[in-house]
């Protein structure tokens, strides 16, 4: 596959992930507060029933872990904890405020991955002025988000 | 409302430093495998905090709870996050994670919806104004990826 196919297929592929992660946002503020169930708790279920489903579902290219180095195994379970720490908040924070007011704030996260790509990852991507800029709109916008928040 | 935005701040901190790991974790590995190391490490933290201090809410748990859980599982991290990690071995973390600033625009929709929520002028401009950003960040053809 040629380069640009590449970057177009995975541009498509993270559109079709923030669809999913929107709509999986209204999915846990109904599960929490409707039903009352413990942020932890919720998540917990939701990540038990995800994993086996992924094992079982991956299982010939899940046999390769072991054969991975294991700094990679390491970064990538970094990756989960952060994850899932996160994911943790997340749904805590839909428990105590709007879905309208916590999605904006969370999807500035690029803020904080670009910040540490361009300090510690220059080899292998290159932050230019323009996503710099484009990353300072997104900002701004979420801190409309929090000034409308405080009128809900 | 407070303590929500404070949540979800911290979630963004998180958020990004897990891009920043699972970009340098992913170079060589097959995005679905890496998924599953991920999601599988999410759980075993979840797993601790839930045997601390939330054993008897699991088993108490309302079968519909249950069900709403079991969804969140399928979209967010069977579906989701296997795809965003195929597109980060694409695309690159530097223009894939932007793209997703486009997700409250699909969660207001969805929230209006189902859950009836109302966003009112500043937060509907605070949504333009990241789809704003997300479309400059789009537009830089000088993005390398190795």
């Amino acid at each position: 596959m040629g380069r640009d196919r590449k970057v177009l297929l995975g541009t498509v592929l993270a559109f079709l992930a923030a669809i999913l992660y929107g709509i999986s946002q209204v999915i846990a503020k109904k599960g929490v507060t409707e039903y009352e169930v413990p942020p932890v708790v919720f998540l917990f279920v939701a990540l038990f029933f995800a994993t086996f489903l992924m094992v079982i579902s991956g299982w010939p290219g899940i046999k390769s872990i072991r054969y991975l180095p294991p700094k990679k195994v390491l970064l990538l379970v970094g990756a989960g904890l952060t994850s899932g720490l996160s994911v943790t908040l997340l749904v805590s924070a839909l428990d105590r405020a709007p879905v309208v007011v916590v999605t904006p704030i969370v999807a500035l996260n690029p803020i904080v991955s670009l910040t540490l790509i361009y300090f510690f990852l220059r080899r292998l991507e290159k932050v230019t002025k323009r996503v710099a800029l484009g990353t300072g709109v997104a900002l701004s916008g979420a801190i409309f988000v929090i000034i409308g928040s405080t009128e809900l | 409302m407070s303590s929500g935005i404070i949540f979800a701040s911290l979630a963004l901190c998180g958020f990004g430093c897990s891009t920043f790991l699972v970009r340098i974790g992913l170079i060589g590995i097959i995005p679905r495998v890496a998924a599953t190391i991920s999601v599988a490490s999410s759980c075993l933290l979840l797993l601790v905090l839930v045997a601390i201090f939330y054993s008897k809410e699991l088993v108490s748990m309302e079968p519909s709870g249950f069900v709403w859980a079991l969804a969140y599982g399928i979209v967010t991290f069977s579906l989701a996050r296997v795809i965003l990690y195929t597109a980060f071995g694409l695309a690159g973390a530097t223009r894939v994670a932007p793209i997703l600033s486009v997700m409250p625009i699909f969660a207001t929709i969805f929230a209006m919806i189902i859950l009836g929520e109302k966003p009112n002028f500043f937060i509907i401009m605070g949504i333009i104004l990241s789809v704003l950003g997300m479309i400059l960040i789009l537009g830089d053809r000088n993005i390398d990826v190795e």
